[in-house]
């Protein structure tokens, strides 16, 4: 058996990031999947405390259209 | 004192002299209640991730202020909301006091961005040494020609 053997690692301890910003959308879609949707923590591997502060700056950017609160546009149709 | 981001979505058909009417109505709303302005500006139009009132693009304007007591805010949001050229708007408490904006330096961060994207100096060198080569050829045919 083969297992997965990638390191989780929290994406904001390793590049030091202390503080989000809602309007960084490019930083933002990186936790999100193609849906639309967040991506738990038990994916992405970001600790508890920037897990809170990420929802919060997607909730905020979905709120002024900035993110979609879900994607119907479908890739590759 | 606490400082607030307010970041508005204004109608995308307005051109420039009339959004700047309407930021000037905005600031002046603020300032009847001795609130002091730190940055307001046009941050660029965009795609809206989804229709609101039927548009598919909206201008982005940000607005940073600081003011001693929050009273005001209920007033300040109802007249954004009732405001017809403002589709939507959102106003957060920041920690930290915003940077003051300077359009220069944005202006010169967004073309280092630009000269990084484009290393097109390879593809010039190539094209050049093509360009350079196709009169040869020509020659060579005439003197194909004249043989």
């Amino acid at each position: 058996m083969a297992f997965n053997t990638k390191r989780k690692f929290c994406y904001f301890k390793e590049n030091a990031i202390t503080d989000i910003d809602y309007k960084d959308t490019k930083l933002l879609r990186r936790f999100v999947t193609d849906q639309g949707k967040i991506r738990p923590r038990r994916v992405t591997g970001s600790n508890a405390r920037m897990h809170r502060k990420l929802v919060r700056a997607i909730k905020r950017a979905r709120n002024i259209a900035l993110m979609p609160y879900i994607n119907t546009e479908q890739e590759g149709s | 004192m606490r400082y607030y981001e307010t970041l508005y979505i204004a109608n995308p058909n307005y051109e420039q002299d009339r959004l700047v009417q309407l930021m000037e109505s905005v600031s002046n709303e603020l300032k009847e209640n001795k609130v002091s302005i730190i940055n307001h500006y046009i941050w660029s139009k965009k795609r809206l991730a989804y229709l609101i009132q039927k548009y598919k693009y909206g201008t982005f304007i940000i607005l940073h202020f600081e003011a001693e007591k929050f009273g005001f805010l209920k007033d300040f949001e109802t007249y954004l909301k009732l405001d017809k050229s403002i589709l939507r708007h959102q106003t957060i408490l920041l920690d930290k006091k915003p940077d003051k904006y300077d359009e220069k330096t944005e202006e010169i961060s967004k073309d280092k961005k630009k000269e990084d994207k484009e290393p097109e100096d390879t593809v010039k060198t190539i094209e050049s040494s093509e360009e350079k080569m196709e009169p040869e050829v020509l020659k060579s045919e005439e003197e194909l020609k004249i043989e």
